[in-house]
């Protein structure tokens, strides 16, 4: 059976900054990935029940507003109330450097900001599936 | 040699996520949807095996149409409706996988951001995985999960390509098809024999130019559809549609939300209409029939593809095969091995 | 203007443009080569003629602009303006072979597009405007172009120095403390507002949100009693939500 790896990839928040994540979105869709996009303007909580329903391996997040500090922890805190604890979650957009430990400290697997190159992340999905 | 049917292994973690379903969970249907997705018939059998008691309850709507006709705007619509009258609402939609990479853009669940939240619904997104058009097995058996959680309403959507619209019309209780408004072009975007299977023809976005030129096509072409003999003998599926259910034609706007009210009344409708006439049950037997088709058909491939590709026996045939005596092509080959396999397979 | 769509004033037939420099082309590695990134772009919106610039900071793909960063970007135009000499002369690359050949190129392009949505609009241009929105035209337009411009940076067909080559390794110059938002923000912001709410003329407040929403559902033009409601210290999300009332929500179709 063939088995694909399915995404959501998420901007939380009021960012309106959504080319990267498109860009990217089509990217793991040409690399193979089955890609759910789930718009602008997700709450910490549309973003969670989207992942309960939709079962995916991997969780993208999108921010370039600056909002992450608070966001990021917050959808970590409610995937795991929701009982969510195998999805891979990786974040994007505009992280400056001394935010990165504390994401990573929240759950967050790793950070891909500006410049990084699509097949980066497929690699990196490829290689720390947590399932 | 054992059949595969009967080989397959048991996963325990099924029993538990069924449990959980059960008590309403919705992150142990999800997990159930993806093993189906991801293991195929071997292990959606156990799951199906201790579900299908629970099943046969949910309204199932099947909706098709062309890109760009608004099937996901509509079919938001149509669930808000639903979630209105306080029904439980899942939604598969259907994307296709890209043939080229093996990868999928699933873009319908954006369209339902309105309603994300609200724990009534349920939303799904799968891709056909290159069932060439069709909708893979993963997908009817959601729908059987899904229908056991306890949903009251099942809409299906997917594109209408290749063979999805007939795929979709053996899913569904009632099958609709939207359609932008005409842009001058001809109506070839109709399918033939998209008659057959359709019970309501939706024309969406009513408020463009072209909607009631479309809707007077259809109108048209059903008319004549209506004259032509339906053939009762065969097992094809004209003998399904019922010659007195004339498909109505509905104009909608997806945007505003405009006439689904109505569209909701005339799924209604067919919904009571094959209740009364028996209508229904025929559907459910074409479907049952071709999902059991299906499920032999997948476990004989594998018992074959295992018997000639992974046993040794079969370099004894390869070699009369490749001694190009009379008796010994292909076909008689063939004829051998299918006549040996029956009488193992059904000893 | 004049020629296609007859029109008599003779400041219609102006082309008045605003250019902002490429926040895409700013790198988060060795962020002070934005620096020299922006100032390029600045000059060829100046030689080019544009009545209006907006500069990025540098520090643009790595946080939201400091103080600092600011300061040079308008340091960049003020420099241009002042002591380039090339804002003091009206197109001083006329006459350029190659520069005047690009802008003919770029005109053919432009005229291309002109044509597909005039076609889109059956012959008018501004209702073929308006059909490109409805069917996503320049949504895939814009999509297709940043796709091919990512997968061209990826193959190296398009160089960004700094990270695509001529990678630094070691320990560039630490850029300027990056600006942080805290929540303390949020909470100072929140109370600001529920402050200036208290203290505002209920009334006429009210007054101003109703006749936004009276105005809204008619053909007039809606700032003036916008500026009034801001006067009388109506939030940005009061009017919002008025509007939103009259006009409904803008809902995405995800064109990638």
């Amino acid at each position: 059976m063939e088995k694909n790896i399915r995404c959501i990839v998420a901007k939380p928040g009021l960012d309106g900054h959504d080319r990267g994540a498109k860009v990217i979105s089509r990217g793991l869709r040409d690399a193979g990935l089955e890609v759910i996009y789930t718009g602008l303007h997700q709450t910490p909580d549309d973003v969670v029940e989207s992942v309960i329903q939709e079962d995916p391996d991997v969780l993208l997040l999108s921010i370039l507003s600056g909002a992450h500090p608070v966001l990021f922890p917050e959808i970590m805190k409610k995937l795991k109330e929701a009982g969510v604890d195998d999805v891979l979650v990786l974040g994007g957009g505009i992280i400056p450097d001394e935010d990165i430990p504390k994401m990573k400290e929240a759950g967050i697997s790793e950070i891909f900001g500006p410049g990084t190159k699509i097949q980066e992340i497929v690699d990196y999905i490829r290689t720390h599936l947590k399932r | 040699m054992e059949s595969s049917i009967k080989l397959s292994k048991t996963d325990p973690e099924i029993f538990t996520l069924i449990d959980k379903m059960r008590e309403g969970n919705r992150r142990a249907v999800a997990r159930l949807i993806t093993k189906v997705e991801n293991n195929g018939p071997e292990v959606s059998k156990q799951i199906i095996k201790e579900i299908y008691p629970q099943t046969g309850k949910a309204f199932i709507v099947g909706i098709t149409g062309a890109p760009g006709s608004g099937k996901s705007t509509l079919t938001n619509q149509m669930a808000s409706e639903y979630l209105k009258r306080g029904l439980k609402v899942s939604v598969i939609a259907v994307d296709p996988t890209s043939p080229f990479s093996g990868g999928a853009l699933l873009g319908d669940r954006i369209r339902m951001k309105s309603n994300f939240t609200n724990k009534n619904l349920f939303i799904r997104s799968m891709a056909n995985r290159g069932k060439l058009g069709g909708l893979a097995m993963a997908t009817k058996e959601t729908i059987h999960i899904l229908d056991a959680y306890g949903s009251d309403v099942i809409i299906v959507e997917t594109v209408g390509v290749g063979q999805s619209e007939i795929d979709i019309f053996k899913s569904a209780h009632t099958t609709l098809v939207i359609m932008p408004p005409g842009m001058g072009d001809e109506i070839q975007a109709i399918k033939a024999g998209i008659t057959e299977i359709t019970d309501i023809f939706v024309v969406n976005k009513m408020d463009r130019e072209g909607a009631d030129k479309r809707v007077a096509e259809l109108e048209n072409m059903l008319d004549i559809a209506e004259r032509i003999v339906v053939d009762q003998n065969t097992h094809k599926i004209r003998i399904i549609r019922s010659k007195k259910w004339r498909p109505p034609v509905i104009k909608t706007n997806a945007l505003t939300g405009e006439n689904v009210p109505k569209l909701l009344e005339l799924i209604d409708s067919h919904r009571i209409f094959s209740e009364k006439t028996g209508l229904r049950k025929e559907r459910l037997a074409y479907r049952y029939k071709h999902y059991v088709v299906d499920i032999i058909q997948y476990f004989q491939n594998k018992d074959i593809e295992r018997l000639i590709f992974s046993n040794p026996k079969i370099n004894e045939f390869i070699d009369q095969i490749l001694s190009y005596k009379t008796g010994s092509d292909p076909y008689s080959i063939s004829e051998i091995i299918l006549e040996l396999f029956s009488k193992r397979y059904f000893s | 203007m004049k020629e296609d769509y007859g029109a008599k004033d003779p400041r219609s037939w102006r082309l008045r443009f605003q250019s902002q420099t490429a926040g895409v082309s700013l790198t988060a590695q060795e962020p002070y080569n934005n620096i020299i990134r922006v100032t390029l772009q600045a000059l060829a919106a100046v030689l080019g003629g544009t009545q209006s610039l907006h500069t990025n900071s540098f520090d643009e793909a790595l946080a939201l602009p400091s103080e600092e960063a600011v300061r040079i970007a308008l340091r960049t135009q003020q420099i241009i303006a002042e002591e380039s000499g090339a804002a003091d002369v009206i197109d001083p690359l006329g006459g350029s072979y190659y520069v005047e050949a690009l802008t003919n190129k770029m005109e053919e392009e432009c005229e291309n597009y002109f044509s597909k949505i005039k076609e889109m609009g059956k012959g008018s241009i501004l209702k073929g405007s308006f059909v490109g929105i409805k069917n996503n035209f320049y949504q895939r337009e814009i999509a297709n172009a940043s796709y091919q411009f990512q997968r061209e940076l990826e193959v190296k067909e398009q160089i960004q120095v700094g990270v695509n080559k001529y990678k630094f390794e070691g320990k560039t110059i630490e850029p300027p403390e990056l600006v942080k938002i805290s929540e303390e923000v949020t909470r100072k912001q929140v109370e600001k507002l529920n402050r200036v709410k208290s203290e505002r003329n209920e009334e006429k407040a009210q007054k101003c949100l109703a006749k936004i929403k009276e105005i809204a559902q008619g053909k007039e033009n809606l700032i003036p009693y916008i500026l009034d409601a801001v006067k009388a210290y109506c939030s940005v999300g009061e009017i919002i939500d008025v509007l939103r009332d009259v006009f409904g929500v803008y809902r995405e179709d995800s064109i990638f």
